[in-house]
C-alpha cells in the first residue's frame, strides 16, 4: 500500500519450480474455493439480512453494473491509468538515473539514502494540490507528476542499494581483469542491482495507481476514475462506485502483473546465489 | 630450486627481476622482501614479513600453511589486488600493477564468483569482452575452453544449475580463456568434498600440462599440494613468512597411481612435519 | 577516524542545501528568463509569478514566514490553526494505527495457526497490496458515517486501519515463521503447548518483523487519514486544510506550509515507531547478553 521505507528486498524468489501441476493445484485450489465461498456468502447474507447498498451492494449487482457501464469505466480507467503509467515511467526512470549518479559519489549516496528513506515516510500524495496549481488540475501532467514523485523515492533508494550490493569476490575478479570503470558498471553493478530495481518497480506499480486515484480525489479531470467514484457516491449510485473500484483494482493488478512478468523474463536467474 | 635466504637477498637488491635465475628456468614472478601490515599503530597486524620467492615460468607452485599465515595475502599481493607495505613484485619484468593492466593474471578464487545472471558460456566470455575481443571469436574461444574443462554440454546453463565442482571448473575456464601468463588460484577446491577435489586435481594438472602455463596455488590441504606442485612453499603464521621450501620430485604426468607411490607419502609426511614445527614456533 | 554520525549529518545537510538551491535557482532563472526557455517562446514547465501570496513558486523563507501570519483576513495565526487541525488528524492516525496493528497481528496469528486459512486468504492479502484499495476511501467514509453513533473522524480512522492491517498481517506471518526449525523442534521435545510456543518462541522471534510491519503501517496510517479527510464531507484535519487551501487560488504560500506540516506528521509518526523499536530491541539485546 505504502512505500516500505527501506530498500525493498528482491523478489521472494520462485523457489517453487520444483513441483508439478499437482502442487500448483494444491496451492491455488484453497484460494479459488475461498473466493467462491466468500462471494456466495456475501450475496446470500446481503440479500437475507437486507443490507443497504450504501454499506455493501451484492456481488451480482456490482458485476451487472460493471458490464453495463464498460464504456464509461473504460474512459475513467484510461484517464487515471494514463497518468499512472506516465508518472510510473518518468518517476522510475528519474529515480534510476539519480540513483546511478549518486552511486558514483559517496557524499551523494550517503546524503540521498537517508533522505530517500525519510521521503518514504511522507504522505507524498498530499502534494497533489501543489501540482494542480503548477500544471492546472485539468492537465494529465499534474496527476502524472504526483505519481512520478511517489514512484521516484523507492526507485532511488533501491537503485543506490542495488548498485552498492556487489559481491566482494566479483569486485576482486573485475579488478584482477583490470576492467575499466564503465565495464564494472555495466557488467557487474547494473546486473547486481536489477533484482532491487525490479523490487522498486513492483512497489512503484502499486503506488502509481494509488497516487493517480488520490490525486483524482484532490480534484482531477472530470472523466477520471477518482472523480467518478466521488460523483457516484454523491448521487447515491453505490453499486456504480464499487464497480469503478473493481475496475481500478483490475487495472492495478494488470500493471503489477506486467512488471512481475517483465521481471521474470529479464531476470530469469532469480536471486539465488 | 631457490637459493637460501642469504643469497636471495644479495641478488634481490638491484637487479632486473627477469634475470633472477633459478634451477627451473627464468623466474616469471619475483617477490622481493614483501612485507604487508594491516592497520596502524598498536592494532597493526603483520600479515607478511620479508617474503621473497621466485616462481619460474611454466612451474606449478603451492603456498601452504595454517590459517593466518598470509598465503592468501601473498597471492593477492602478487596479483596486485593488495598493495604491499614494503618490497616489490615483478611479473615478467613488469610491476604487478602493469602486469595486471596487461592482463597477465587469471585468477580463481575459493568461491566460483560466477555471474549468476550470465549463462556458463557468457561467464567464460567475460574476460574476453573486457579485453575487447569480437563476438564470434570470443564465443568460439569460450566453447573451446568449456570443452577443455569438459563442460561443453553446459554452455547454455546458468551457474545456479551446476554443482559446486562444475562451477569451479567454469571459473577455471574463465581464468584461462584469455591465455594469461600466470594463473593465481586461492584455495579453489577448498569447499569441495574429498572425492570431487581429487578429480578436480587430476583435471587441473591435465589442463596445466596442455597449456604450459605458470600456476601459483594456495591451499591448506597437504595431499593436494604434494600431488599438484613442482614446488611447495611452507608458510608460518604471525607474522606470515616462508618457513621452508620443498621440491616435489614426483614425475609428471601424475595420475591416481602417483597417490600410491612411497615417495608421495614421504613428501606428504615431510610437509606435515614442517607444518607441525610451524605450529610449535 | 572520521566521526560517522557527523559525516552523515553533513552529507544530508549538503543534499538538502543543494535541493533548496535548486528551488531558489529555478525561481530566479524563471523570473530572469520571463518564464520561457531562452531564445524561444516555449513556456517553462512551471511558471513563476514572482510576488504575492498567489505566487505558485514562493521563496522558501516566504513559506516559513507564512506560519507566523494570520491565515485569513485577520485573526488566528496559520501556525495555531494548523496545530488544531494537526491534533484532529493525529487522533485519526493513532486510532487507525492501533486498530490496524492489532487486527493485523491477530490475523497473522490465525494464518500461522491454520494453513488452510493461510492458503485460502493469503493470496488475497498479497494481491490487495498491488491494488489501489485506497479508492474505497469515499465509499468507506460514507458507509461508516451512516452509523450514527460513530463520529465523522471515526470513518477516517477506519480507512487508516484498513491500510495498516495489510502490511501488518504479512509481516506478522513472516515473523511467526522466522523462528529456526531447530528451536521449534526443541519446543516440541518439551511437549510445549501451542500457547507456550507462541509466546515463548514465535512472538519473540517475530518482533523485528512486527516492527517492519508497523513502520510501513505508520506511513500508511497518515496517508489514510489525509486521503480520508479529503473524502469526508467535513473538510477538517490537515488533509482538509490542504484540500481547502488547494482550492483557493490566492493562498499558495499557505498550501505549501500545510503540505510541509503533513510531511512532518508522516516523518514524526514513523520516528515514533522507530524509537519504540529501538527501546524494545535494546531490552532484547540486554536480555540476550
Amino acid at each position: 500500500m505504502t512505500p516500505s521505507a527501506s530498500a525493498v528486498t528482491p523478489a521472494a524468489s520462485s523457489t517453487g519450480r520444483r513441483s508439478a501441476a499437482q502442487d500448483v493445484a494444491g496451492r491455488t485450489l484453497p484460494a479459488v474455493l475461498t473466493a467462491l465461498l466468500v462471494l456466495v456468502l456475501w450475496e446470500v447474507v446481503v440479500r437475507a439480512v437486507g443490507i443497504r447498498p450504501i454499506f455493501l451492494p451484492t456481488p451480482s449487482s456490482i458485476t451487472a453494473t460493471f458490464f453495463a457501464e464498460i464504456p464509461r469505466l473504460a474512459e475513467a480507467i484510461w484517464t487515471t491509468g494514463r497518468a499512472a503509467i506516465l508518472g510510473f515511467v518518468i518517476g522510475g526512470g528519474a529515480g534510476f538515473v539519480t540513483g546511478a549518479l549518486a552511486a558514483r559519489w559517496r557524499w551523494m549516496r550517503e546524503g540521498l539514502l537517508p533522505m530517500g528513506v525519510a521521503f518514504g515516510a511522507i504522505p507524498i500524495v498530499a502534494t497533489a494540490p501543489i501540482f494542480n496549481l503548477w500544471f492546472s488540475s485539468l492537465s494529465v501532467w499534474s496527476n502524472a507528476a504526483v505519481v512520478a514523485l511517489v514512484v521516484f523515492f523507492p526507485m532511488l533508494v533501491n537503485t543506490i542499494t542495488g548498485l552498492s550490493a556487489t559481491d566482494g569476490g566479483h569486485e576482486e575478479l573485475m579488478r584482477s581483469l583490470a576492467a575499466p570503470r564503465n565495464a564494472v558498471f555495466t557488467k557487474l553493478m547494473v546486473p547486481t542491482s536489477l533484482p532491487f530495481v525490479f523490487g522498486a518497480l513492483r512497489v512503484g506499480a502499486a503506488l502509481a495507481v494509488i497516487a493517480a486515484v488520490v490525486s483524482d480525489f484532490f480534484g482531477g479531470l472530470r472523466s477520471s476514475a477518482g472523480f467518478f467514484i466521488k460523483t457516484l457516491m454523491a448521487t447515491a449510485d453505490y453499486t456504480g462506485a464499487w464497480a469503478t473500484v473493481a475496475a481500478l483494482c483490475l487495472f492495478g493488478l494488470a500493471l503489477y502483473g506486467s512488471v512481475a512478468l517483465a521481471e521474470r523474463t529479464l531476470t530469469p536467474w532469480g536471486d539465488d546465489g | 630450486m631457490i637459493p637460501s635466504d642469504g643469497s636471495t637477498a644479495s641478488t634481490a637488491q638491484n637487479d632486473a627481476p627477469v634475470g633472477a635465475p633459478s634451477d627451473g628456468g627464468e623466474a616469471l614472478v619475483s617477490v622481493r622482501d614483501v612485507t604487508k601490515r594491516f592497520g596502524d599503530g598498536p592494532d597493526a597486524v603483520t600479515a607478511l614479513s620479508d617474503v621473497s620467492i621466485d616462481v619460474p615460468a611454466g612451474s606449478f607452485w603451492s603456498l601452504i600453511g595454517p590459517s593466518g599465515c598470509g598465503k592468501s595475502t601473498l597471492l593477492r599481493v602478487m596479483g596486485d589486488l593488495i598493495q604491499p607495505t614494503d618490497g616489490s613484485v615483478t611479473v615478467g619484468g613488469r610491476t604487478a600493477a602493469e602486469a595486471r593492466r596487461a592482463r597477465d593474471y587469471g585468477m580463481v578464487f575459493q568461491k566460483p564468483t560466477l555471474f549468476n545472471w550470465r549463462t556458463v558460456r557468457r561467464n567464460v566470455e567475460l574476460p574476453l569482452e573486457i579485453v575487447g575481443m569480437g563476438k564470434d571469436e570470443r564465443r568460439k574461444r569460450a566453447e573451446v575452453m568449456l570443452e577443455l574443462v569438459e563442460l561443453g554440454d553446459f554452455a547454455t546453463k546458468r551457474p545456479g544449475q551446476l554443482s559446486g565442482g562444475m562451477q569451479q571448473r567454469v571459473a577455471i575456464a574463465r581464468a584461462l580463456s584469455f591465455e594469461p601468463s600466470l594463473l593465481l588460484m586461492d584455495e579453489p577446491f577448498g569447499a569441495l568434498d574429498e572425492i570431487t577435489r581429487e578429480r578436480m586435481n587430476d583435471e587441473l594438472l591435465r589442463i596445466w600440462q596442455r597449456l604450459q602455463t605458470t600456476v601459483v596455488f594456495v591451499t591448506h590441504s597437504i595431499p593436494e599440494a604434494v600431488f599438484l606442485s613442482s614446488h611447495i612453499i611452507v608458510m608460518s603464521p604471525r607474522p606470515g613468512r616462508v618457513l621452508a621450501e620443498i621440491d616435489v620430485d614426483l614425475p609428471y604426468p601424475r595420475s591416481e597411481d602417483t597417490r600410491e607411490l612411497p615417495r608421495y607419502f614421504e613428501l606428504v609426511t615431510e610437509v606435515r612435519e614442517t607444518l607441525r614445527e610451524a605450529q610449535q614456533l | 577516524m572520521v566521526n560517522k554520525g557527523l559525516r552523515a549529518t553533513l552529507n544530508v545537510t549538503g543534499v538538502l542545501v543543494v535541493l533548496l538551491a535548486l528551488w531558489e535557482g529555478y525561481r530566479a532563472a524563471a523570473l530572469a528568463l520571463g518564464n520561457t526557455w531562452p531564445g524561444t517562446d516555449v513556456a517553462l514547465p512551471i511558471v513563476v509569478r514572482g510576488s504575492g501570496n498567489a505566487d505558485q513558486f514562493p521563496h522558501i523563507w516566504d513559506v516559513a514566514a507564512a506560519f507566523g501570519r494570520p491565515y485569513r483576513g485577520g485573526g488566528e495565526l496559520l501556525s495555531s490553526f494548523l496545530l488544531g487541525e494537526l491534533a484532529y488528524t493525529m487522533r485519526e492516525v493513532a486510532v487507525g494505527f492501533v486498530l490496524g496493528v492489532a487486527l493485523g497481528f491477530l490475523l497473522g496469528v490465525l494464518f500461522r495457526q491454520s494453513s488452510l486459512a493461510e492458503r485460502g486468504l493469503m493470496p488475497y492479502v498479497i494481491a490487495s497490496q498491488t491494488v489501489p484499495f485506497i479508492a474505497f476511501a469515499p465509499i468507506l467514509i460514507v458507509a461508516v458515517n451512516q452509523v450514527e453513533i460513530l463520529p465523522v473522524w471515526m470513518g477516517v480512522a477506519v480507512l487508516s486501519m484498513y491500510l495498516v492491517f495489510f502490511p501488518m498481517t504479512i509481516n506478522t506471518l513472516r515473523g511467526l515463521r522466522a523462528a529456526p526449525a531447530t528451536a521449534e523442534e526443541l519446543m516440541r521435545s518439551y511437549a510445549a503447548s501451542w500457547w507456550t510456543r507462541l509466546w515463548k518462541l514465535r512472538v519473540p522471534a517475530a518482533v523485528p518483523f512486527l516492527f517492519v510491519g508497523m513502520k510501513i503501517g505508520a506511513t500508511a496510517a497518515v496517508v489514510g487519514a489525509i486521503v480520508g479527510e479529503i473524502s469526508a464531507p467535513s473538510s477538517e484535519g490537515i488533509g482538509g486544510a490542504i484540500f481547502a487551501f488547494g482550492r483557493a487560488t490566492n493562498n499558495a504560500v499557505q498550501l505549501f506550509a500545510t503540505t510541509i506540516v503533513a510531511g512532518l506528521l508522516g516523518i514524526a509518526t514513523y520516528l515514533v515507531v522507530v524509537l519504540l523499536e529501538r527501546s524494545v530491541l535494546r531490552v532484547y539485546e540486554g536480555k540476550r547478553s
